[in-house]
């Protein structure tokens, strides 16, 4: 007995010595979860991102950096009926799906594919039609109200028709959710009496590598396909792996067991900084997870704009970014034009436009832009006034939501220097979590106070949805945090808004936003605490990879280089 | 005997029906039904339990049972082999415990027990972690194989899958990926089994006929699989049921750990997603299943290990 | 003459019989001191130390402990990442799990006893079976998928994690009753204290609990460790007291995630539960000699 068990530990440290061939591929651990395969289920996510540009095509393109629409897989033909009929060709036939265990393509990829990807999001009568909450980045769109009909007018040309006249087609168009499903796959379902389900769980794409196995809330396993119409990919397998805990990611990463993760954590971004390892390298994304403090203006505490100004006024946020992001957020008033498109694009123009006028290269003028600072300064008196008021109130409650992290939640820490701050000036607090489902309920309720929410978003559209009532109109059952709570609309300010969707000219677009801007600081209905910015970090083996516009990681060009010892 | 037996059934009939009357409570908490309906919908969620038609997922949509099939298996391929192994470890160690009464070995040996007994599952598994995953990099710190690596899921049990592959590298690594959670769990169970055999073995070593063997000059080893052998096994069996009870507990928090992809997992991720319907399926079949075991070693004890022939001893 | 030496006979009170007895093992000794040490540590050091546990300090985050270079003596074994002191919180930790364990296991014994009690004395045998598998429902359903219901249909808390650890061993308490009683009951003194008319009340008060006490004492150590494992292994998951408040599980859990700060940070409340869960054993071990040989005449069973 006692041989035996010896026997079996030998043979294993043996075997370890052994020089054993290393499986190869990369391992991509991400934070956000993994519900399906299809990006179209999905909001805007890191994982659906890279999914997307995994498995699937769409139809046109969006430059991360500069956020400028070129033609993907087809192109913009032509826009007929007062911007209301969009056509748009394919680029080249030749593009094939995957095939696995249901299903083998009998065809290239057409028009009526792509007719089909859009229509099983409008139409009722397709039998893979679901109810629009289901489709979170679509829902979130105007496109929801306005696209009413897509057609393949031949096997290279699609239509597609609005009620009226939006802005919004292209972008949705270029988005990581906006990709292209097989029709014959669905045809091929419904012959075989599958759940309909099986086109989300077990997706059919056209991208460079092909579904291998899912486990839900767990991981992916991607192959390579090789008949890809583009750069071949040379990873021989891609997994990209979600785990609830946030806390071991940066230690796999060091075990060899990840070669990327994405969004570390605070504590583990100061831990990075500490170690200074040469082999692990950190980049930086433009999509920005942002924590906001919103109210419910139809408290009687907080109904008047003075009431929450002053409460804005009273939060010490160089506490929050210090204690909870250890430096490492950006407050609101630190945002530059790194940070915002819109005022790069106008230092872009207000280069060239003085280049133009000066003959030769002598010191430009510095222009310095900044965000203009979300906080309006208020009167004294008024300030003190209302303190003073407030402090005899019953306490203000603060919800605070758990997220799925193991014995972390940031947010708990920051309703707590929130609840000091205010406890200062005499205002009472009470600090009540919830389990994010709960939450939304007592939220959509407008039973709460006071709320501390995360969004994911790029920068530059973070702060429409919260403060917009148009968007709710889709539909009674906000599902997400990125939705207006606040019981509070303006009509000045919706219509600054629809503005800002059919502007095109970058300085127009600039004094829009300004407009915006001071509303809200005049109103604050909601107060931006801190931004973070996404982050990867990756071992310098892993080469090639490309972000794209959501926050998420291309893996095209990807490959993996042998690390010499 | 029989009418023994069919008491028992009766026990395990009863039992199993107040555990629908509990699992139907527990339902009626999470998602709640007016007054007048409870005894219709009373019959209808216990008939459905019991054809295990557990509904779909809330989280993932899928049918249950399918989910099922797939996370139980791995939770069972850890449940026997750590069975298997304390039983098999368990008994010879404490057989030798006993015959060394009193001796260096036997002292130091159990005041090592005494510790392993109070120490916590999960900080095992984190020191194991840190010891051998961080520090010296021999074992991986999560999942059941490594996930580059593709096998055909022939049986759904994944030992036995990586061996069906015939590839070496995935068998290896399909071990590395056992010993923590294996080692871990082990302990636990290994230790009360040693410790139950010990004292059973040091009672039966008191009894005049094991004297009257040694007499006879016969080996250590001999006795101990002839006679003190079947004398003890009546003082294990009934002592299983709350090990295995313990063990599942351990188990869910190992496989938490080392996100080990099986019922474990699965059921703290449905309380964190409030997927009740899984959480009440899950309960239920391993509730039933506990039961019947427990039920099961009870009848097995009785016709295989009557009192009347067992050894007079007070165990 | 005759030198008488006087030979007194004394006879020991209680105290130091029990004293005596208990003696015999040293090992029993020892873990009778480590337990005064460590409930004289974590109630009575916080009163001296006087350091808030909750109070941030952004200024002092990661402090190593003091013997290492870079550590404040102010701040025994370091800071967390929020600059809270370690010691402070480790110290209140322990009295939450202890604490909740404590209570916990009291509630069950409580209850359980008096269960076993009843059905072990009742005449009708259907009353006597239903009482005594009331509870076996609940023993065949693991501990922690016990806590996770009572988390599932309640918020998660210390109190309710508490809840359900003392379900959980309800069981054994009602076992091990019925069978001491029962065991009782079949003795001689009892049906001639029956035949002289004593009512149930007496013959449970004089007669029966002084003899079944070692069992009950027995069960309660047992159960007490193994409800300090489970209430931190509920935390441990995230499932028990939330943070800020510190308890030794969930303090394991934030340590694992600093572990490449500090290992410390980690280790040290798992120590902790070792030693307590070794002290507990022992001094239980200890007690239960003392009972079980005032029950069965000083014999000594190992």
């Amino acid at each position: 007995m006692v041989r035996l068990f010896l026997a079996l530990v030998l043979l294993l440290t043996l075997s370890t010595k052994a020089d054993g061939a290393e499986p190869k591929g990369l391992l991509y651990c991400s934070e956000s979860n993994i519900t399906s395969t299809n990006p179209q289920r999905y909001g805007i996510s890191t994982t659906a991102s890279s999914l997307s540009y995994a498995l699937y095509d769409r139809l046109l393109y969006m430059n991360p950096e500069t956020k400028k629409i070129s033609p993907g897989i087809a192109y913009l033909n032509e826009i007929k009926d007062n911007g209301t009929t969009y056509i748009f060709k394919l680029r080249f036939m030749g593009i094939a799906f995957h095939k696995n265990k249901l299903f083998t393509p009998t065809r290239l990829l057409n028009a009526h594919d792509i007719a089909f990807s859009f229509d099983r999001m409008i139409n009722p009568d397709n039998p893979f039609y679901r109810p629009i909450d289901d489709f979170p980045f679509f829902k979130r769109s105007d496109l929801a109200n306005s696209l009413y009909k897509v057609k393949a007018l031949d096997n290279n040309t699609v239509a597609f028709y609005l009620k009226t006249q939006t802005n919004d087609l292209t972008p949705f168009l270029a988005s990581d959710n906006a990709v292209i499903l097989s029709l014959e796959y669905a045809q091929t379902i419904l012959k075989e009496n599958l759940p309909p389900e099986t086109i989300d769980t077990k997706g059919i794409g056209s991208g460079p590598y092909r579904l291998d196995k899912y486990m839900h809330e767990r991981f992916v396993r991607l192959v390579p396909f090789a008949p890809y119409h583009g750069p071949k990919p040379k990873l021989p397998a891609l997994v990209i792996i979600h785990s609830n805990f946030s806390n071991k990611r940066l230690t796999q990463l060091f075990t060899g067991e990840c070669h990327i993760i994405t969004n570390p954590t605070p504590g583990q971004l100061y831990l990075l900084e500490k170690l200074n390892n040469k082999n692990v390298k950190i980049f930086e994304r433009n999509s920005v997870i942002g924590t906001f403090l919103i109210f419910n203006t139809k408290n009687p505490s907080l109904d008047d704009d003075i009431k929450r100004r002053t409460i804005a006024s009273i939060l010490n946020l160089n506490e929050i970014k210090q204690m909870v992001f250890f430096e490492h957020g950006t407050l609101q008033s630190e945002l530059n034009y790194q940070h915002n498109t819109l005022a790069r694009k106008l230092l872009e123009n207000y280069r060239r436009n003085i280049i133009k006028n000066i003959p030769h290269s002598g010191s430009l003028p510095q222009l310095r832009l900044t965000t203009p600072n979300l906080f309006m300064p208020l009167d004294d008196t008024d300030k003190i006034k209302t303190i003073f008021w407030l402090s005899k109130q019953r306490p203000l409650n603060l919800y605070v939501f758990e997220q799925n992290n193991l014995a972390i939640t940031s947010h708990v820490r920051i309703a707590q220097i929130i609840k000091s701050n205010l406890e200062e000036y005499g205002i009472n607090v009470n600090i009540k979590t919830y389990r994010t489902s709960t939450g939304l309920k007592k939220m959509r309720n407008g039973n709460f106070d006071m709320a501390l929410i995360n969004v994911f978003n790029n920068y530059d559209d973070i702060l429409e949805p919260l403060v917009s009532c148009s968007y709710s109109k889709n539909s009674p059952n906000r599902k997400f945090f990125s939705d207006n709570f606040t019981n509070w609309c303006d009509k000045d300010l919706e219509d600054l808004f629809a503005q800002t969707h059919k502007e095109q000219d970058p300085l127009t677009e600039a004094l829009l936003a300004n407009d915006i801007y001071n509303i809200i600081a005049y109103q604050m209905p909601i107060v931006p605490l801190i931004y973070s910015f996404n982050k990867f970090v990756a071992v310098s083996s892993v080469k090639g990879t490309q972000s794209t516009p959501f926050g998420g990681m291309s893996f095209i060009n990807a490959y993996m280089e042998p690390e010499d010892d | 005997m029989i009418s023994y037996i069919l008491r028992r059934f009766m026990l395990l009939i009863s039992t199993m029906f107040v555990l629908t009357i509990v699992i139907f409570w527990i339902h009626v908490r999470l998602n709640p039904v007016g007054d007048a309906h409870l005894l219709p919908s009373y019959l209808s969620y216990t008939q459905s339990l019991l054809t295990l038609n557990f509904g779909k997922s809330l989280a993932t949509g899928a049918p249950i049972i399918e989910e099922m099939k797939l996370y139980l298996p791995a939770s069972l391929e850890l449940l026997t082999i750590t069975l298997l192994l304390s039983i098999l470890i368990g008994i010879p160690l404490g057989i030798s415990l006993a015959y060394f009464h009193r001796s260096f070995f036997d002292r130091s040996l159990v005041i090592i027990i005494q510790i392993c007994r109070s120490m916590p599952v999960y900080w095992l598994c984190q020191l194991l972690i840190v010891m051998f995953c961080i520090s010296i990099k021999i074992f991986p710190t999560y999942g059941n194989l490594n996930l580059l690596y593709d096998i055909e899921n022939v049986t759904g049990f994944n030992t036995i899958d990586a061996f069906l592959s015939h590839d070496p590298n995935i068998i290896k690594d399909m071990l590395i990926h056992l010993c923590l959670p294996i080692f871990s769990l082990t302990i636990l169970p290994l230790v009360e089994i040693t410790m139950l055999s010990r004292s059973a073995t040091l009672m039966v070593l008191q009894t005049n006929f094991i004297k009257a063997v040694f007499s006879r000059g016969v080996s250590l080893c001999y006795v101990a699989r002839v006679h003190i052998l079947r004398n003890i096994i009546p003082a294990i069996i009934p002592h299983l049921n709350i090990l295995l009870t313990n063990l599942v507990s351990s188990i869910i928090l190992v496989e938490v750990i080392f996100e080990w992809p099986g019922v474990g997992l699965w059921v703290t991720s449905s309380v964190t997603n409030a997927d009740y319907p899984v959480l009440e399926s899950i309960i239920f079949v391993l509730a039933a299943t506990l039961l019947t075991i427990n039920i099961l070693t009870e009848i097995i004890i009785t016709i295989f290990f009557p009192v009347k022939k067992r050894v007079n001893i007070k165990l | 003459m005759f030198i008488q030496h006087d030979r007194k006979t004394d006879i020991p009170s209680n105290t130091s019989l029990i004293w005596q007895i208990y003696k015999r093992r040293s090992f029993d000794v020892l873990g009778l001191y480590l337990l005064i040490t460590l409930l004289a540590l974590i109630f009575i050091l916080p009163l001296i130390i006087n350091i808030d546990p909750y109070l941030q300090n952004p200024e002092a985050t990661f402090l190593p402990p003091s013997w290492i270079e870079g550590g404040e003596f102010r701040h025994f074994f370091g800071t967390d990442e929020f600059g809270r002191d370690f010691l402070a919180r480790l110290l209140l930790g322990a009295q939450n799990t202890l604490q909740s364990a404590f209570l916990a296991t009291l509630l069950a014994m409580l209850l359980g006893s008096c269960i076993g009690f009843m059905s072990a004395i009742s005449r009708r045998s259907a009353q006597r079976s239903f009482l005594h598998h009331m509870f076996d429902i609940i023993s065949s359903i693991p501990s922690i998928l016990l806590a996770l219901i009572s988390v599932a249909i309640f918020s998660p808390s210390l109190s309710h994690a508490m809840l359900a650890i003392s379900l959980s061993l309800v069981p054994r308490f009602i076992h091990a009753t019925y069978f001491a009683v029962c065991h009782e009951l079949s003795k001689d003194y009892i049906t001639s204290n029956m035949l002289d008319g004593a009512s149930y009340l007496r013959l449970t008060r004089d007669t029966i609990l002084p003899n079944i006490l070692d069992i009950i004492a027995k069960n309660f150590y047992q159960g007490l460790s193994i409800a300090i494992i489970d209430i931190s292994a509920i935390g441990f998951l995230g499932f028990g007291a939330q943070p800020p408040i510190p308890e030794l599980g969930n303090m394991l859990a934030s340590g694992m995630d600093l572990f490449f700060i500090g290992s410390y940070m980690a280790l040290i409340p798992g120590i902790s539960i070792m030693l307590f869960v070794i002290s507990i054993n022992l001094v239980g071990h200890g007690l239960h000699r003392v009972l079980e040989a005032g029950v069965s005449h000083g014999f000594s069973r190992h």
